[in-house]
């Protein structure tokens, strides 16, 4: 049983490191900055997973401290740059 | 009786498949990257596929570790995520729009009159263009 799920465990970081390494070769290739937004948006949440993933693995409880604060950060980054983008002003 | 074990046995190949799960649906959204044609439909793909797939494997750590701290923690992680990444999306979306960005799948404004509907926007350039065009078949 324990045997099953490490192999479908090792499937999972293989698929996450293909999506990562998919998602960081459409951030070099795209052109316009709102899509590169799009593509660190999809590594954000890559990271945040990783981080899941690494409690799983190795059991350091204190690794999905780090997906929390990942998700907080790319929310707050990812809202920042809107409003960078958009033009906004304090006092409008 | 069932021993300790089989339930660890149990409850890790349960995490193990979830993880699966959310890997998968990860995976999609990098494949989706790649596929779509414009940032609003990548936006779209991207902004559901990957907040399921990191609430799954968030709640894969929850099922493996089965620790009340853990848990605790994933659950706090869930639900931010599931709260923040429809704003993230719509955020981005928006700044897309008033960026003048032409979005190749849907060109038609179903609320063409909004704030910043005075500005040069990407819908007032298209129904120039759409003008021109029809201009063009009537000379022909």
């Amino acid at each position: 049983m324990s045997d099953a799920a490490d192999v479908i465990l090792v499937v999972v970081q293989v698929l996450l490191g293909a999506s990562l390494l998919t998602t960081l070769a459409h951030l070099l290739a795209v052109r316009t900055l709102i899509g590169r937004v799009v593509a660190l948006e999809v590594i954000a949440a890559i990271t945040v997973s990783g981080a899941a993933l690494i409690t799983i693995i190795s059991g350091e409880t204190a690794a999905i401290d780090v997906a929390l604060a990942v998700g907080l950060v790319s929310f707050t980054g990812t809202v920042a740059f809107a409003a960078f983008f958009e033009g906004w002003h304090i006092d409008d | 009786m069932i021993d300790a074990s089989t339930v660890d046995a149990a409850f890790q190949l349960t995490a193990a498949i979830v993880a699966l799960a959310g890997t998968t649906f990860l995976g999609l959204a990098a494949l989706a990257l790649h596929r779509m044609p414009d940032v609003y439909s990548r936006l779209s793909a991207t902004s559901k596929a990957v907040s399921l797939g990191a609430t799954l494997l968030l709640a894969a750590a929850a099922i493996y570790v089965r620790d009340p701290g853990v848990t605790a923690r994933a659950v706090a992680g869930i639900a931010f995520l599931l709260l923040t990444s429809p704003i993230a999306g719509h955020v981005l979306g928006r700044a897309a729009w008033r960026a003048g960005e032409v979005p190749l799948v849907t060109y038609q404004d179903t609320f063409p009159t909004g704030p910043g509907a005075e500005e040069e926007t990407a819908q007032e350039r298209l129904t120039e263009a759409s003008v021109a065009t029809d201009e063009d078949d009537d000379d022909l």
